[in-house]
C-alpha cells in the first residue's frame, strides 16, 4: 500500500497491530501513516495511547540471560578443526589412525611383556623340558635318535 | 552487512575455528533463549531449546547453502521445537491449560515491579502458540514483518492477524489480572 491508499481505518488496523510506535509498522506504509498523524492527531489519540501502554508494559520485559555453562556446553560441541598430520617416525607409524589405536598397541605390548616375564617358567626348572621339545622337533624332522645328532655335534 | 558477515562465520565455524563458531553463539543465542522463554514460559525447557538449536546448527553447518539467512533458520529451528514441546504438553495434561500465573485479579498497587513482569510473561506464555510467536519476535525482538513471516512460515498478512489478536488478548489478559 503507497501513501495515496492509506486510509484510517488501515491506520487503525496498524496500530491494532503494531502498536503506537511508527517504526514498528511495515516499512512501505510508515511515510504515509505519519504524514495521517500529523494532519489529525485527535482522531487517532485514544488508539495510540491504549497501544502505547501495552508497548511499555512489553518494552519493560527483560531479556532473559543466556548462561555462561549453557554458552560453554554448545561450543564444547561445535564443529572442531581436523587434527594436522603427524610427523616423525610417530607419524609415519601411525599418523593416520586414530589416536586411540597406537595407544592400544602399546598397551597390548606392555602387557604382553609384563604377563611374560611372569609366567615364564625359571632357567633350572626348565632344562628337562626343553630337552624334551627338542626330541619332538628333531623326531618331526626325520631323526629317530636325538642322541646320535649329539654325538654327531660333538 | 550482517549476512555477508554471518556466511564468513558460518564457513569458519564450519572448518572448526572456535572463534567463529562463539561469534555464532553470543550473536544469536540471547535471542533464541528469549524466544523460548517467552514461548514456553519455563526457564529450563528455554535453555534446553537453546542447546538443541545449536546442536542442529553445528550439524548443518558443513552443509550451509549460502542463501539461507542463519538467523531465519536458526529462529525457525527454536520455534519449531517449542511447538514440539507445547504439543506434548497438551497431549500429557489433555484438557488442561498450563497455569503459569495466578489469575486472580490483585489491586495494581500491590504488585510490585517483579510481579508485573512475571504476570506479563505469563500473559504471553498463555497466548496460543503462533500469537505468542508473533508478538515476541515483531514486539519483544524487533523482528521485522518480512522476517517473522519467513521464521514463521507465513504470510506477512496472517502475521499481521496474528499480532493484532495477540495483543487484544494480552491487553484483556493484563486488565483482568490487574497489571494493566
Amino acid at each position: 500500500m503507497n501513501r495515496h491508499d492509506m486510509t484510517d481505518e488501515r491506520i487503525f488496523e496498524l496500530i491494532d497491530a503494531y502498536g503506537a510506535d511508527p517504526h514498528a509498522f511495515p516499512e512501505a506504509e510508515r511515510d504515509a501513516v505519519r504524514k495521517r498523524l500529523a494532519e489529525a492527531p485527535g482522531l487517532f489519540a485514544a488508539a495510540l495511547e491504549q497501544a502505547r501502554s501495552l508497548d511499555t508494559m512489553l518494552a519493560r520485559l527483560p531479556e532473559p540471560a543466556m548462561p555462561e555453562a549453557l554458552r560453554a556446553s554448545i561450543l564444547a560441541a561445535a564443529p572442531q578443526a581436523p587434527k594436522p598430520a603427524a610427523t616423525g617416525l610417530r607419524g609415519r607409524l601411525f599418523g593416520r589412525l586414530p589416536n586411540w589405536i597406537p595407544a592400544g598397541a602399546v598397551a597390548s605390548l606392555a602387557m604382553g611383556l609384563l604377563i611374560g616375564v611372569n609366567v615364564s617358567v625359571p632357567a633350572s626348572m626348565a632344562t628337562a623340558s626343553t630337552d624334551d621339545a627338542d626330541t619332538v622337533m628333531y623326531a618331526a624332522l626325520g631323526f629317530d635318535d636325538y642322541s646320535l645328532i649329539n654325538e654327531g655335534m660333538e | 552487512m550482517a549476512f555477508t558477515s554471518d556466511l564468513d562465520q558460518i564457513t569458519r565455524a564450519a572448518a572448526g575455528d572456535p572463534s567463529a563458531a562463539a561469534w555464532l553463539v553470543d550473536r544469536y543465542s540471547p535471542g533464541i533463549i528469549g524466544l523460548a522463554t517467552r514461548m514456553l514460559g519455563d526457564r529450563t525447557e528455554a535453555e534446553d531449546v537453546t542447546q538443541e538449536t545449536f546442536l542442529r546448527a553445528w550439524k548443518a553447518l558443513p552443509d550451509w547453502e549460502p542463501r539461507a539467512k542463519f538467523s531465519t533458520w536458526l529462529h525457525r529451528v527454536a520455534l519449531n521445537l517449542c511447538y514440539d514441546i507445547l504439543r506434548k504438553r497438551r497431549e500429557d495434561l489433555p484438557g488442561e491449560l498450563p497455569d503459569l500465573a495466578d489469575p486472580a485479579p490483585t489491586p495494581p498497587e500491590q504488585l510490585a515491579q517483579g510481579e508485573r513482569v512475571r504476570a506479563i510473561e505469563a500473559a504471553i506464555a498463555d497466548l496460543p502458540e503462533r500469537q505468542a510467536a508473533a508478538i515476541t519476535l515483531c514486539a519483544l525482538q524487533g523482528h521485522s514483518q518480512a522476517e517473522a513471516a519467513s521464521i514463521m512460515e507465513t504470510s506477512e498478512e496472517a502475521l499481521e492477524s496474528l499480532l493484532a489478536r495477540a495483543r487484544r488478548t494480552l491487553r484483556t489478559t493484563l486488565a483482568e489480572r490487574s497489571v494493566a
